[in-house]
């Protein structure tokens, strides 16, 4: 009998570990450029996952339920709304970067004629519009135009409260407080506004991957046999009862030991070729990083290229299993790709390389020319887009939306960020995915319930202040 | 129910979060430690209450939790108590060195795994279920009066209390020299303390001359002996009295009277604190009332969508109205502040809407002879009227027991705030290398302010215990604290007046939202209960942005603290 085990509950925690992420990269920009330790932030999360709904479920958001001609249907005005919203969202976020002239471009790394910049940001608008209007009613649509409302949402928080407080001299603990405040005005208002009975997603059941008609929420079971020869892995389909097998995957020692020593071979190499000869220190695709890449691609294919058949050994040594839903394997996913683009914008990017001065030394970013307020807006934008997707994926997650979801994620968001070390985001990516992982190998090894998952985040949290207050990365 | 009965109810809980305000100001108001996790050490007394206090979990049938060992109340909250201060001391140890921010994170935390432990675990306090079946103290003597000499001697306890604390009140706040001269009022207090209660303030007045070289005469602290003398002198009576078998009379002669007697301090009171108010201001302030009652008129005659969209446009140009007054408050060249023009409008919401538009409901359904008796019901709050007859029930004690709590708490804090220990507070709050480099060890003081907030949160905790009679986790959310906070950042940080302020004006919008609410339509009766708090949370964050010392606050002590 296989059962669920340590390795499952390393790969839920990565799951969980890449929503905490998705929401505390927004809360260590804020915290390190904002200066802000922004309590508010699991509502931003919340609310991101209720605006999902307008495309979603939009008959369950009272007001716009009257556009709604049946589930998942909408009439053409209710179309236009959305169009007009998340058009209207997109020209917005550009306006708080930078006011009229960043609308005719000025963020642009070259500042094109004026109507140029106009025109193409108009037709970007109506393209996401479009976009949005055409995914209409999938999940990814109404992602989307979360993304583009809460990225409007959370630069508003600063300029209208936040920033009149930092022009008054307040101290952290009085941010901390006025975000207190505004995490209770955020949420009770959703709350007031949407009443408070928990709505769900509605996800497509089946999709097709690679041309095959596959169900997207049912686990597949990977099954770990160890035995006498080697490994053997079992993939096994749940959508069916009879649970029949996808695959099955026999490594013998030998095989193991030829994939260890190329992967290792492979990332030293390329870490050996990124740190140093011609190439110098490249600091976008970094020699770890390259190397932990370039590892990883290279157990990915020796992985699926070398296995040889074989059937279930009846005498293991030990078995493990694993289980895992395209949904859940789909979530890392999307949070690897926007953690990936972040990395992009941080390192290649003029705005990034700003974030990344201004997050360091405020002042003296400021004295070589860069334009803070710019990178004080970029920063919450970016928060705002980071949290709705964080919040849609945690509903996709959970299979619900209820008002305090998002504070329910907040204390692992501040032990992934504190963990990671305040002022890094890539501390706090890191750090999240501790978390995640501590909270899921932490029901699973003590043996309590699922309800303590929070309550060992935070006691992983505790400790790192004890130990080492100043995170992994170090800077405090 | 008459609405005087609501309001007692209503001021049990302002004592309870009083309490808690005030716990959480000796180590936030005083000490400037942020700690978001105050709600634990309240979900601590109060379990530890109930728990010691309910009889053992094998004679309830409904659920099963630990200790039940049917102690007396006293010794059960005095545990409990003990209990979280120890709980403060456990938290403070490690976690105080940290940064403020990181501080109130951590203690976040401890409160989140405390409760979700009270959730879960089943076995503790009867899982997500609620603990109850705990008997309440004294419960079987109420109502009075009661017909044994335990419940007349009660009673007469009661009426001690009541007219040493009446005694006490004439002698601090009532004399000729303060301008409050006029022979009817003295009369009309002497009335209604049965001769007693006022000759014994009289005698307990004393004034001492200071100053130097310009000597004045200031009011002295009363002296004690006569107003102890006056309450046990009208105890005494209320036993005789009620022993003889008079219980009734006496006690609607005694309640009653004072009931009224407390209309008239609140006047007297209030009279002195607004003096020098021109006669435009104050209709400023009843105008201001006035309007607001005004406002929620379409939802109220109209209904539905159009009557709900109305009263809140009117809603918005009132809101609107206030804030450009509020800014521009000195063109207005009144007399009194912004904020205190507020109070008084708010003072005379109150009075309209309790002795006013109480016997609207009333009147129309019931006729006039019911709406006197609402009236009359209001005016001798201190006194229940049912067909049994006028009694004292257990929720007027419940309030006097609370009170008289609050009151004990609140002396005893402002004494530790003018003592050595209470300037060392305030001086780590406001730079603590300062108070470092002066040779303090800041730690073990900040331990102790921790520990003694903890421990009012505890004494809290059990009181709440009586008030809720069942205990669930919801009831101690982290949401508690907020409103913890939200109420000293309104009434005013550093000042234990402002934490009863705060505790009293939160309570008052709660229970004016939920009169209002029942003007909407059921389906939006939940949503205007979350809007509630929404408004509460703007509502706090205007405060901390144009006056963060909060209303009754120093100017000088900001949220926060220095650095």
């Amino acid at each position: 009998m296989v059962e669920t085990g340590l390795a499952n509950a390393v790969v839920t925690g990565i799951v969980t570990g890449s929503i905490i992420a998705l929401g505390a990269i927004g809360l260590a920009l804020v915290y390190s450029i904002a200066e802000v330790p922004n309590f508010a932030h699991g509502e931003l999360l919340t609310i991101g996952a209720y605006l999902a709904l307008l495309v979603n479920q939009p008959t369950t958001v009272p007001l716009f339920d009257t556009f709604a001609a049946g589930p998942q249907e909408l009439s053409a005005v209710g179309l236009a709304i959305l169009f007009v919203l998340a058009g209207g969202a997109f020209l917005a976020a550009v306006y708080l970067l930078g006011g009229r002239s960043a609308l005719e471009g000025s963020w642009w790394p070259t500042t094109p004629p004026p109507t140029v910049g106009l025109v193409v940001h108009a037709v970007a608008a109506a393209a996401i519009g479009g976009l949005v209007v055409v995914g209409f009613p999938s999940i990814l649509a109404g992602l989307l135009l979360s993304a583009l409302l809460l990225a409007v949402l959370a630069p508003l928080l600063e300029r209208y409260v936040f920033r009149k407080f930092r022009s008054r001299g307040a101290s952290l603990a009085t941010m901390l407080i006025v975000a207190l405040g505004l995490s209770f005005v955020l949420r009770f208002s959703t709350q007031a506004y949407f009443s408070g009975e928990p709505r769900s997603f509605t996800v497509p059941d089946v999709g097709t991957v690679f041309g095959q008609q596959v169900v997207l929420s049912a686990a597949r079971w990977f099954d770990f046999y160890l035995h006498g020869g080697g490994i053997v892995v079992q993939i096994l389909d749940t959508a069916d009862a009879s649970h029949p097998e996808l695959a099955l995957l026999s490594y013998s020692w030998p095989v193991i030991a030829v994939i260890v020593v190329v992967t290792l071979a492979v990332a030293a190499l390329v870490y050996r070729v990124r740190s140093g000869g011609e190439y110098g220190g490249g600091s976008t695709f970094g020699p770890r990083l390259s190397a932990t890449v370039a590892g990883a691609a290279a157990f990915v294919v020796l992985v699926l290229v070398l296995p040889g058949g074989g059937s279930v050994p009846s005498d293991p040594i030990a078995t493990t299993r694993v289980s895992l839903s395209l949904v859940r394997a789909g979530v890392v996913a999307l949070a690897m790709m926007m953690m990936t683009s972040l990395h992009l914008l941080l390192q290649e990017t003029k705005l990034g390389t700003a974030m990344r001065a201004a997050s360091d030394n405020k002042d003296l970013a400021r004295i070589t020319g860069i334009n803070t307020d710019r990178v004080m807006m970029s920063t919450w934008i970016l928060a705002g887009a980071f949290a709705a997707v964080g919040g849609v994926m945690l509903g996709i997650l959970f299979a619900t939306v209820r008002i305090n979801m998002g504070f329910f994620l907040l204390l692992p968001m501040f032990a992934g960020v504190i963990l990671g070390g305040l002022g890094s985001v890539y501390g706090a990516i890191l750090g999240s995915f501790l978390v995640g992982v501590a909270m899921d190998v932490g029901i699973y090894s003590f043996h309590i319930g699922a309800v303590y998952r929070v309550p060992v985040a935070f006691v992983v949290l505790f400790v790192v202040l004890l130990v080492r207050p100043q995170g992994i990365t170090g800077g405090s | 129910m008459a609405l005087s009965s609501s309001l007692v109810s209503l001021g049990v809980l302002v004592g309870v979060f009083g309490l808690l305000a005030l716990g959480l100001n000796v180590k936030f108001g005083y000490t400037g430690l942020l700690d978001i996790g105050h709600v634990a050490f309240f979900l601590v007394g109060a379990y530890t209450s109930a728990l010691l206090v309910a009889p053992p979990a094998s004679t309830q049938q409904f659920g099963d939790y630990i200790l039940g060992w049917s102690w007396p109340w006293l010794p059960a909250i005095a545990v409990g108590t003990v209990l979280a201060g120890l709980l403060g001391l456990l938290v403070a140890l490690p976690a105080i060195r940290l940064r403020e921010d990181y501080l109130a994170i951590t203690v976040l935390g401890i409160s989140v795994i405390l409760r979700r432990i009270v959730q879960s675990e089943g076995w503790l306090a009867n899982g997500p279920d609620s603990l109850r079946g705990y008997p309440l103290p004294l419960r079987e003597l109420f109502p009075l009066p009661g017909s044994d000499l335990v419940s007349a001697l009660l009673f007469g306890l009661i009426i001690a209390v009541f007219w040493t604390v009446i005694a006490y009140a004439i002698a601090r706040w009532l004399g000729e020299r303060d301008g409050v001269g006029s022979t009817v009022v003295h009369g009309a207090v002497a009335v209604t303390t049965l001769g007693v209660g006022y000759v014994a303030g009289r005698l307990a007045t004393r004034y001492e001359t200071v100053g130097n070289p310009e000597p004045i005469d200031v009011r002295a602290a009363p002296d004690v002996r006569y107003v102890i003398a006056g309450g046990l002198v009208a105890g005494v009576v209320a036993v005789a009295g009620s022993v003889a078998g008079a219980g009734t009379v006496v006690l609607v002669a005694f309640l009653g009277l004072a009931s009224l007697f407390s209309w008239l301090l609140g006047g007297v009171l209030l009279a002195a604190y607004f003096s020098g108010v021109d006669r435009r201001d104050v209709g400023m302030s009843v105008g201001l009332a006035l309007a607001f009652v005004v406002a929620f008129l379409p939802v109220i005659l109209v209904g539905g969508l159009a009557g709900i969209f109305g009263t809140v446009l009117l809603l918005a140009v009132l809101v609107y109205g206030l804030f450009s007054l509020g800014t521009g408050w000195e063109a207005v060249e009144s007399s009194v502040g912004f904020a205190r023009l507020i109070g008084m409008a708010a003072i005379w919401l109150f009075l309209l809407r309790y002795f006013v538009l109480s016997l609207v409901t009333p009147l129309t359904f019931r006729g006039v002879g019911a709406a006197l008796a609402e009236l009359i019901q209001n005016v001798l709050w201190l006194l229940k009227f049912t067909t049994a007859g006028v009694q004292f029930d257990y929720v007027r004690f419940l309030l006097a027991l609370t009170f008289a709590t609050v009151a004990i708490c609140y002396y005893l804090l402002e004494v530790t705030v003018d003592s050595p220990f209470g300037r060392v507070l305030k001086a780590i709050r406001e730079d603590e290398d300062v108070a470092t480099s002066l040779g303090k060890n800041t730690f073990a003081f900040k331990v102790q302010s921790m520990v003694l907030g903890s421990a009012i949160a505890g004494l809290a905790g059990g009181l709440s215990a009586i008030h809720y009679r069942a205990l669930t986790h919801t009831l101690f959310a982290p949401r508690v604290t907020f409103v913890a906070f939200l109420i000293l950042v309104i009434g005013g940080v550093a000042s234990n007046r402002g934490a009863i302020l705060g505790a009293v004006i939160y309570w008052a919008f709660w229970k004016g939202t939920t009169d209002i609410a029942q003007f909407f339509p059921p389906s939006a009766r939940s949503s205007v209960q979350a809007l509630r708090l929404a408004v509460f949370g703007a509502l706090f964050i205007v405060i901390l942005y144009y006056r963060p010392e909060g209303i009754l606050g120093d100017k000088g002590t900001q949220t926060g603290g220095g650095s």
